[in-house]
Order: structure tokens, then C-alpha cells, then sequence
């Protein structure tokens, strides 16, 4: 549902364009943005850190198809990246095949419990909903901080150098990784826009959102819709996680645990959960502030900042707690507001 | 046998920490339709309170102090939790899923704040010697201290709770509220008091579950209170959103099975089998064991 006429619409494709063409050639840039990156452009701390964004942004825009799209919030949705992540590398590891082939598994595992989780959880109600898929969430987070089927717990599982497919080997090929992250960026985004605005699923989702009770009074089997707008969600999310144990090499806990589910919730309603491109300002934002924001503060003088200051800037966590609030508060579109003429409110379940 | 009442009287501990956090997230819901992800972080801040009450006691707590470190957290919780009220969610009234985000992230802040100030690491907490003893009770049957002291303590609150929410009359316009909200306004009632007090006493509680899980584990740490915060969500739906006896019974059960699992089976099966209870709970009885649309008590 968007007011934009046409031609904007065509000018907003052809800045997505542009903006991929150009993302693309990034790892053949030298130069530098001083503290803005950890290096030159093309170094390898840029590059992983780019290409963390970019699966983190993928990941978000799997999660708008449900809280954007179908209207149903789910904070248990990093379980299935999680899943994505520590399957494809523990398999990987474990019978020593090749990493795409165990992801296969991983894939597949996890859309089967998706069905599973979903197909439970989707009998309660809309705050039930988000409680149970954030109780299965934490069950995973206890099953790795345990160390279960060799998930290492708090140190995590690092991926064998030697079964790393050859492309992606070694830190020369750095730049092959942040290529594989962007392509799954585009893949992501291209298909969730396309579901939402191309098949018959997505009007009965967007339906869904604005209306459940009238869809569901209409015939249509709400429940069902609601299950395949989860399970489609998941079987990303967990397509987001193999390419990041391919990028970081490994599974490490972080990404189990509830923050980060809940990090994803953040990253979708700061971006704007009324358009995809919301979820994609929201991902590569949060995840940027996440990982750069302590070393940006570390850049000025330590001793220059009065320490109470120097407490809540060194918590990456405090400053975009704090920020959603405000985001709830004021701009309750997000981000993507600023740059929309659409001003419309987000919907409370009717 | 020795091990089988330790571990069951552990679970009635636990059980009654989660129902201190589920009850005041139970009253909390049935009257506004709010859940509130700040409450675990609630708890911890609570907790790190009377930590640092008891801190700047010296090295030995007598009984007064520690009741005096008890009682500023559950003060701080009560006050922390109305000013959240009052700041925040009442700018987004009626507006119950932007209410939850927005205690998303106060929860996030406020966990990573706290994280800053009282660092990463678990703080051990000094007890009233008599508090980590035993006692014997019977042929070699070997108590600690701390049991009794959590279960008297949550016996006292539930007393408290259902005496407040229907021999008082602040207590009957709450309940009335939960039944029906927009009778309550019309009958000329300021429910927006209401709110404010349920969000003090939720509060509160959080601040006495801080104490408890102190009690219990003799230690914090910044995650103490979302890791609690979860187990009070099953024991929510499994005793019926908005149901402070369901609460009550599904506490007690969840903490039971948790620590017999734990124990008996080994360490992590007590938490996936609280988990498998919600599975088969939402498949048996989807409205939960005390549900019934919008009840309390």
C-alpha cells in the first residue's frame, strides 16, 4: 500500500538500482572515511563489517514480511538465523561435507521447525504470539549457552579452515564474501517485494495487517495465511544465517541470544515498518551502530568525556534503546518516514 | 529422599520468583492489554539496589538492613515502573502494541545502562549468616535456609495481593476494570489512577522478585532479570493471560517441573521441558489453565 504515483515509484527503483551497481563495486575503492570504517574501504575489517550489515539488512527485510507486511510480530524470528548459522557449521564440521550442502540441511530443518513453532504459537493471541516465539527463542539460546550437540557454547563453534568452500577461503577473498552477502541482500529484497506486491499471498497478508477480522470474514483462512507468511520468513532467515557462518567463519552465541531477536524487532520499527526499504535503513543502521559505535567513541579522547557520559555511549545497546523509544514516540513510522510524503500511522489489530 | 525435598522446595523457590514477575505482569495485562518487556530489567535493577544498599553496610547484614536493602528495591521497582507509566506509555495510550515495543526498548536501554554501571559480571551478594545455612529437618534431611524464607516471602504477597485486589477498594476498581473498562469510565471512576497504581505495584513486585532471586542465587548479574523475564511469560500463558491465581498455580508447577527436570534428568531438560508443558498447554487448553477472557483473581 503505497501513495507513491508512478514515476516516483520509478525513481525510487532506479536509486535501489544505482545504489546495488555501486555497492558492488565498493571492495575496488582504496581509499578511506576515516573513523567511519575500521580501514581503508577495501580492507578486510570494512569488508566483513560491510557484509555483516548487508546479511543483517537481508535478515530484517525477511522479518518485515511479517511485521511489515502480514501485521504479526514475532520476537522469536533470530531463532531460525541462529538455526541457519550453527546447523550449516556444526554439520559442516562434523561429517566434513561441503558447507552449501550442509546449509541445504539447515535450511530444510528450519523451516520444519518454523512450521512446527509457528503452527503452535500462531494459536494464541497477537501478544501470545510474540511471547511463545520468544520462548522458543530462548530455548535455543539455553541449548547453545549449554554447549549442546557441540554448539560450543559461550565460545562458539568455529567453521574448519579446510572445509570452507575454496571461493571464500583465506582473507584474500574477503571481497568474494562481501559480493556473496550483497547478492543476498538483492535476492532478499527482490523476493519479499515481489511476494508483497506480486502474488496473491501478499494482498491477502497486506489484508490481513489492515483488517484480520474482515479478511478472515471474507473465507479466507487467516490462520493459514499467517503460517506460510511465517514459515516463508523463517526459511530465509535461516538462508541469511548460512551465508553469515560463511562470513564470520563460524557460529558464535551472540546471535542465539534474546537481544539479538529482539535487536531484529528494533531494526525493522527504527527503519519504518510500512515500506522494505524501512527494514533495509533499519538493519544496516543498527547493525553499524552495534559494532562501530564503541570504536567511534573510542576514537575521540576517552579522558575528554565526563564519565557519565562515557557509560551510556560506550553501550551501543543504551544509545539504540533509547533512540526506539523516542522512534515510538515521535516518528512512529521510523526513519523512512522522514522520506515519505506517507504519513500514515501504523495499524493497532483491529 | 533427602535430594527429592531439596530439589522439590528449589522448585517452589523458583516457582515463586517467576510468579512475583507474572503476577504483576498479569495485573498489568488484564487491566491495560500491556505486556511489559521492561520488567525483567525491573527485576535487575531492583536487584542491583539492594545490592548496593547492602554493599554500604560493611562486611556483615543483619536482619534490619537486609529488610531495609528489600525494601529500597521494591521502592526503586514501584517508582521506576510508575515514572515508565507516566513518561512513556501513557504518550501511546490505547495503543497496546506500540506500548509493548516502546518497553522493548526501555528493557534494552536500561539492561546495557546497567551493564555500564555495575559491569558484565555476576556481583556476589552478601546474606544474613543465618540465610546460608541449613537446617535439618527430620531423619538427615538437609534444608537451606534460603527455601523457607523465599516461600514465606511469596506466601505473604499472594495473601497480600488477593486481600488488596477484594477487600479494597482500589482493589475492586481494579478487578471491575479488568472486567469491563469502559463501565468502570462511566461510572465516573478515574481509571487512569488505577493504571498508575497497577504499574507501582507491578513494580514493586519486580523489586520483591529482585530480592528473592538475590535470596536464591546469592548473586546478580545484568541478564538475571530477562532470563526470568521469559519463564514469567510461559507461566503467564500457561496459567491464563491476565490470571493472578493461574499465575500463582502455574508458577508453582513450571518451578517444580524445571528444577525436578534439571535435577533428575540432567542439566538444560528441566528448561526445555517448561517449554514442551507451554507446547502442549497451548495444544490442550489454548486459553491457558485459569483463562477466561479478562479475569483477575
Amino acid at each position: 500500500m503505497t501513495h507513491a504515483s508512478s514515476s516516483a515509484r520509478r525513481v525510487g527503483y532506479s536509486i535501489l538500482f544505482v545504489l546495488a551497481m555501486a555497492a558492488a563495486l565498493v571492495p575496488m575503492v582504496s581509499g578511506s572515511l576515516g573513523p567511519v570504517l575500521p580501514g581503508s574501504v577495501n580492507s578486510i575489517g570494512s569488508m566483513t563489517l560491510l557484509s555483516m550489515m548487508m546479511v543483517h539488512a537481508a535478515l530484517a527485510i525477511t522479518l518485515y514480511l511479517l511485521v511489515g507486511v502480514s501485521g504479526v510480530l514475532t520476537f522469536g524470528h533470530g531463532l531460525y538465523f541462529a538455526l541457519g548459522v550453527y546447523i550449516s557449521v556444526i554439520v559442516t564440521n562434523t561429517f566434513e561435507i561441503n558447507y552449501f550442502a550442509s546449509g541445504a540441511i539447515a535450511v530444510v530443518a528450519s523451516a520444519i521447525i518454523s512450521t512446527f513453532v509457528n503452527g503452535l504459537a500462531l494459536k494464541a493471541g497477537i501478544v501470545g504470539y510474540s511471547m511463545i516465539t520468544l520462548a522458543f527463542a530462548e530455548i535455543m539460546a539455553l541449548a547453545v549457552g549449554r554447549g549442546f550437540l557441540n554448539s560450543g557454547g559461550d565460545t562458539g563453534v568455529t567453521l574448519d579452515d579446510d572445509l570452507i568452500p575454496n571461493a571464500f577461503r583465506g582473507l584474500a577473498n574477503t571481497p568474494r564474501l562481501f559480493w556473496l552477502s550483497l547478492a543476498l541482500l538483492v535476492v532478499i529484497y527482490a523476493s519479499v517485494w515481489f511476494l508483497e506486491r506480486r502474488t496473491k499471498f501478499g494482498h491477502v497478508w497486506i489484508s490481513i495487517r489492515e483488517n484480520e477480522l474482515r479478511t478472515e470474514m471474507l473465507g479466507y483462512n487467516v490462520y493459514g495465511y499467517k503460517l506460510v507468511a511465517s514459515v516463508i520468513a523463517s526459511t530465509m532467515a535461516s538462508i541469511c544465517g548460512v551465508i553469515y557462518g560463511l562470513v564470520v567463519a563460524g557460529a558464535q552465541p551472540e546471535v542465539a541470544k534474546v537481544l539479538f531477536c529482539l535487536g531484529l524487532v528494533v531494526m525493522v520499527i527504527l527503519g519504518g515498518r510500512n515500506v522494505i526499504w524501512g527494514a533495509l535503513i533499519g538493519g544496516l543502521l543498527h547493525t553499524y551502530l552495534n559494532l562501530r559505535l564503541p570504536a567511534l567513541i573510542g576514537a575521540h579522547e576517552q579522558s575528554s568525556l565526563p564519565r557519565i557520559l562515557e557509560i551510556p555511549l560506550s553501550e551501543p545497546d543504551f544509545f539504540i534503546g533509547i533512540c526506539f523509544v523516542l522512534v515510538i514516540l515521535f516518528l512512529p513510522n521510523g526513519i523512512a518516514s522522514l522520506f515519505t510524503r506517507n504519513r500514515r500511522l501504523p495499524l493497532e489489530p483491529g | 529422599m533427602n535430594a527429592f525435598i531439596l530439589i522439590l522446595l528449589t522448585g517452589i523457590s523458583v516457582g515463586c520468583l517467576y510468579f512475583l514477575l507474572a503476577s504483576g505482569l498479569a495485573l498489568i495485562f488484564g487491566l491495560m492489554n500491556v505486556l511489559s518487556f521492561a520488567h525483567g530489567a525491573l527485576l535487575t535493577f531492583c536487584g542491583y539496589v539492594s545490592w548496593t544498599v547492602v554493599q554500604q553496610m560493611g562486611a556483615v547484614v543483619g536482619w534490619p538492613g537486609f529488610f531495609l536493602a528489600l525494601f529500597c528495591g521494591a521502592a526503586a521497582g514501584a517508582i521506576a515502573s510508575y515514572m515508565m507509566e507516566l513518561l512513556v506509555l501513557r504518550r501511546l495510550f490505547g495503543r497496546p502494541l506500540e506500548q509493548l515495543l516502546a518497553t522493548v526498548g526501555i528493557g534494552i536501554a536500561a539492561v546495557a545502562l546497567m551493564e555500564g554501571l555495575w559491569g558484565p559480571d555476576e556481583l556476589l551478594m552478601t546474606l544474613p549468616p543465618w540465610l546460608s545455612k541449613a537446617t535439618i529437618v527430620g531423619a538427615g534431611i538437609v534444608i537451606p535456609n534460603n527455601r523457607f524464607v523465599i516461600i514465606l516471602f511469596a506466601l505473604l504477597v499472594l495473601a497480600f495481593l488477593l486481600l488488596f485486589l477484594t477487600r479494597t477498594r482500589q482493589g475492586i476498581i481494579i478487578r471491575a476494570g479488568v472486567e469491563n473498562r469502559e463501565m468502570v469510565q462511566a461510572l465516573g471512576i478515574d481509571v487512569q489512577k488505577s493504571f498508575s497504581l497497577v504499574f507501582a505495584i507491578a513494580g514493586g513486585l519486580a523489586g520483591l522478585a529482585g530480592g528473592v532471586g538475590l535470596i536464591l542465587y546469592r548473586a546478580i548479574n545484568p541478564g538475571l532479570g530477562d532470563s526470568v523475564l521469559i519463564f514469567a511469560f510461559i507461566v503467564l500463558i500457561v496459567g491464563g493471560i491476565g490470571s493472578v491465581t493461574g499465575a500463582a498455580v502455574a508458577a508453582l508447577m513450571l518451578g517444580i517441573i524445571q528444577a525436578m527436570a534439571n535435577f533428575y534428568i540432567g542439566p538444560g531438560a528441566g528448561d526445555m521441558l517448561v517449554v514442551v508443558t507451554l507446547a502442549v498447554t497451548l495444544l490442550v487448553r489454548p486459553a491457558g489453565l485459569m483463562g477466561r477472557k479478562g479475569r483477575i483473581a
